[in-house]
């Protein structure tokens, strides 16, 4: 296989007047990335405006809130949103929805990709997806019923207040740009790095003892280098977390990847480590999260174009056919899989990888959990949550789009979906598809040989282990 | 201003034709087409005249509704369909 590196994901923020808070907002996302160590062509951050202002400097009060953020405002120039610019963006960030409904007025490709700061900060909260950064907006996008908006959301330009008025706007930019930078590093797309002892040696803290831990993500070999003050702990943590994952992938079967993760009880250590590109913090909790995100993206990466990979929970009967149950991210994957991965073989609960063949790579990753008691989601093993492993041999039976209903007792049902139709639907939930040869007819063909796609309506999980049968056409 | 001598061609990267329908790909956008524009797609493959698509469009589906003439609704369409991505159009030679 051969690695092209993750593609760069480009964000542009708007505001009316590309001088005030798009600037400020651009200025101030460009270190916070840096400061975790992504590199600029990673995220690609630019800014635009509604109007035009032929080139205009920054606004000195913006320049003043920045520079005390640590921002650098030097070379900035205005620029008007123009059709070239949104259509080189993944991600179009407003001030306010008014603004966002003057760039989709003016541009209504962008509708899909366009968001407000606050808007795209809370979805991102809500959904927690994990898929390569260009893949959010339109999975983000089908979220956005679950997030209400109000005026107290919509970020006012401070343009002709005082001072305070500044300062609020600043503080309100600051905050959801450090959100969105801390959300989006562990996903960022990274260059081609090879599996190369050597080059995994210089990532290293110096002098720091490393305890190396391979996981095996649907075929790709990842080196994690647990290192820093509970490096040691990390990797035991790990290991247990990612068990199913342990197994070394056969030498010649795929390029691989190093990632160094480390846990300092000290934010300058951490800080440090983040800046060169690892992945670390405070708490084995906390790097466990990033490392699932880490791991699962820059593997989706490295087989980008070889197999269709749904966002999706995937099941085993004991012979090996498996039934994919697609669903946007924080809508019950994982709920599904710890009910039905008791009774069937427990394939993955968030990446399902089918080769063109039909045949499935397992990815029995750790599930990952929201609870009450922590900010993030936590890393549970399936050998401790008692899931069922998988048949070694396994292939595709069917692709169900899940539509979870909050009506307790509704009784379950299934429906055919027309192939078009579905695989519209489908779509936002593909990595990758555009880089697969042939990619609509690709899923075709793996959807028609199943039988085609079943969407089915549910409100309580345990009651799909009865139609499980029915899904793969053992049953009526 | 679009023009009768423009010449429309299909330009999505790829797609699925099922019956009176096609799904179209348009750089990681996948889009459902209407019939009509389906048809577009499928006739502008190889690139058509604005007025010659109009006359196509005529005489497939019939008159266009809601009380437009043929070379306005065809133009509503192609500006549509180009604003999405899915063909482009090239300006007539004035020679």
């Amino acid at each position: 296989m051969q690695w092209r590196g993750g593609l760069a994901f480009r964000v542009v923020i708007v505001s009316t007047r590309n001088a005030t808070c798009a600037a400020f907002a651009e200025r101030l996302m460009r270190p916070a990335l840096a400061d975790y160590g992504v590199e600029a062509w990673a995220i690609r951050v630019t800014s635009a405006g509604l109007v035009d202002e032929h080139g205009a400097r920054i606004d000195p009060e913006a320049e003043d809130m920045l520079r005390s953020l640590g921002g650098n405002p030097g070379g900035f120039r205005s620029r008007l949103l123009e059709p070239e610019v949104v259509d080189d963006a993944d991600l179009i960030l407003t001030m306010s929805r008014a603004e966002s409904e003057a760039v989709i007025e003016q541009f209504p490709r962008a509708r899909r990709r366009t968001f407000t700061l606050v808007e795209y900060a809370k979805l991102t909260g809500l959904v927690r997806p994990i898929a390569p950064l260009r893949e959010h907006p339109p999975m983000l996008n089908v979220a956005r019923p679950g997030v209400e908006l109000t005026d107290a959301d919509d970020i006012v330009s401070p343009v002709g207040l005082d001072y305070a008025a500044y300062e609020s706007t600043s503080s309100a930019i600051a905050t959801r740009v450090r959100e969105l930078a801390e959300a989006w590093i562990a996903m960022a797309p990274v260059r081609a790095p090879r599996r190369d002892p050597l080059d995994a040696a210089r990532l290293t803290d110096q002098g720091a003892d490393a305890e190396i831990v391979t996981l095996n993500a649907f075929g790709v070999p990842v080196d994690v280098r647990c290192t820093g003050d509970g490096g040691r702990a990390l990797a035991k943590a790990l290991r247990a977390a990612w068990s199913r994952c342990a197994r070394e992938p056969e030498p010649e079967q795929t390029a691989g990847l190093t990632i160094e993760a480390i846990v300092h009880d000290g934010r300058t250590k951490v800080r440090v480590a983040r800046a060169r590109g690892a992945i670390g913090g405070e708490t084995i909790a906390d790097v466990m999260h990033a490392l699932a995100g880490a791991v699962t993206v820059r593997a989706i990466d490295v087989r980008a174009g070889e197999v269709i990979m749904l966002h999706a929970a995937g099941m085993a009967l004991s012979d090996g056919r498996v039934v994919a149950f697609v669903a946007p991210s924080g809508t019950g994957k994982t709920t599904l899989s710890r009910t039905l991965g008791r009774q069937f073989g427990y394939v993955s609960d968030e990446t399902v990888v089918i080769g063109l063949d039909g045949t499935v790579t397992p990815y029995p990753k750790p599930l990952s959990v929201i609870t009450p008691k922590h900010h993030h989601k936590v890393q549970l093993s399936p050998d401790d949550e008692e899931l069922i492993e998988a048949p070694a041999e396994l292939r595709l039976a069917r692709i169900v789009l899940l539509d979870r209903v909050a009506e307790p007792g509704t009784v379950p049902t299934i429906a055919e979906v027309p192939l078009l139709e579905g695989i519209a639907e489908l779509s936002a939930q593909v990595s990758y598809l555009p880089r697969l040869a042939e990619p609509l007819r690709s899923l075709a063909r793996a959807i028609e040989a199943t039988g085609g796609l079943q969407r089915v309506t549910y409100s309580d999980a345990e009651d799909l282990v009865r139609l499980m049968p029915v899904f793969v056409g053992d049953a009526a | 201003m679009i023009a009768d001598a423009d010449i429309v061609v299909t330009t999505v990267d790829d797609a699925l034709v099922r019956y009176d329908h096609v799904l179209v790909l348009v750089g990681s956008e996948v889009m459902l087409l209407s019939p009509v524009s389906s048809e577009i797609v499928r006739v502008c493959a190889g690139g058509m005249s604005v007025g010659e698509l109009g006359e196509h469009l005529f005489a497939q589906f019939g008159p266009p509704p809601e009380g437009n003439s043929v070379p306005e609704q065809t133009r509503i369409m192609v500006e549509r369909l180009a604003e999405a991505g899915v063909v482009t159009l090239t300006p007539s030679d004035p020679a």
